[in-house]
């Protein structure tokens, strides 16, 4: 072998594994300190609050000990195919955990559908109707790529439909939907989603630490290390 | 030319690709795992960056002198965008007029280190010392 190819080698090498162990010193560090951990200053670097606000959705028990909050988007392609992850998780720790849902609208319809959950949970279908628009989004969310020969039918009728399989008061969503009634908290929730640095879907934080590395393995992980402590 | 000078110059070509490896390895740090989205200046900049390492890497192991010609092109439109991207990112041009309202804005402060290093003036720093390595790489008499 050339000595050239040798010297390039090395360094590409050296380069590699030195980025290696850099990518996970800086995600354990990012994940091994809660965002709301105090700062130099003594005072908390993000305030406690805008991880859970008291009208965020929570499924669980409030004295958990673990509280797994996500940032979602009904919209988002990740967050329907991950949702029975999530869902499993929460039977497996049952009684040691609890979800806290907040919104983190990214695509065109996000707003719509998250005013649609939202009717839903004022007649207290809040995860059901979460549930529906993640099974079937296929049908209402943004499509990539050419355009459909037909057209597909208008969101609202979709949205019209899913209420009445959901057994909604459906003129009660529908005019909720109708005047974007909870824009003002889907825009808080995104603010706050800011404020933690979240820019992509969906986000967890585990008793306030970031998930660094997205997937499985690495949430439950996460929560097993907090359960220990 | 004296003996410590051709030395330098033999070194040059790696010090070229080195650097271009390094911005390949750094910038996919930060889209990876810092996970700060690239936004579309640093994308047409890292499509100038990223063959710099195959082309500069394959003259050296050919050690082929005309290596400086095929890379230059390259690195010169990166450097080009990286000037631009700059003026942008300092607000000597108004963001009103780039093709990068929606998504990332490219004068979006991201990254400060020491208070001054910023990712587009690793950019600019990483395509002007390519460049001139591989401007005063000068071929060796045989």
């Amino acid at each position: 072998m050339r000595k050239e190819v040798k010297i390039l080698a090395a360094i590409v090498i050296v380069v590699i594994v030195g980025g290696v162990f850099a990518a996970n010193y800086y995600r354990n560090s990012v994940q091994n300190t809660p965002v709301t951990a105090n700062s130099n200053s003594g005072k908390p670097k993000v305030d406690p609050a805008t991880l859970v606000r008291p009208d965020s959705p929570v499924l669980g028990p409030a004295d958990a000990k673990i509280t797994l909050v996500e940032f979602y988007d009904p919209e988002c392609e990740s967050c329907a195919s991950f949702a029975p992850v999530v869902k499993k998780i929460l039977a497996d720790y049952q009684g040691k955990i609890r979800l806290v849902a907040r919104y983190m609208p990214l695509h065109p319809n996000s707003l719509t559908a998250a005013n649609f959950i939202e009717a839903a949970a004022e007649q207290g279908k809040y995860w059901e109707a979460q549930d529906m628009l993640f099974k079937k989004q296929p049908e209402w969310g943004t499509k990539h790529g050419p355009a459909p020969t037909t057209p597909p039918p208008p969101i609202n009728e979709l949205f019209d439909k899913y209420a009445k399989e959901l057994g909604l008061d459906t003129t009660k969503a529908a005019a909720a939907i109708k005047e974007k009634r909870f824009d003002a908290k889907i825009a808080q929730d995104k603010k706050d989603g800011q404020t933690l640095g979240v820019r992509r879907t969906p986000t967890f934080f585990v008793n306030g630490r970031e998930l660094a590395t997205f997937g499985e393995p690495s949430l439950r992980a996460l929560i097993e290390e907090e359960l220990k402590k | 030319m004296t003996m410590q000078n051709n030395k330098l110059n033999a070194l040059l070509p790696y010090f070229a690709w080195a650097t271009a490896l390094l911005g390949v390895a750094g910038s996919l740090f930060f889209s990876e795992v810092i996970l700060l989205p690239p936004c579309v200046l640093c994308w047409y900049q890292r499509i100038a960056l990223y063959p710099l390492v195959f082309v500069i890497g394959a003259g050296i192991i050919l050690r082929d002198h005309r290596m400086k010609y095929y890379a230059l092109p390259l690195c010169i439109a990166g450097l080009i965008i990286a000037i631009y991207h700059n003026l942008l990112y300092y607000g000597f041009i108004p963001e009103s007029i780039t093709p990068c309202a929606e998504g990332v804005p490219c004068n979006a402060v991201q990254i400060e280190w020491l208070g001054f290093i910023t990712i587009p003036l690793m950019g600019l720093g990483a395509f002007v010392f390519i460049a001139a390595c591989l401007i005063l790489y000068k071929q060796e008499e045989q």
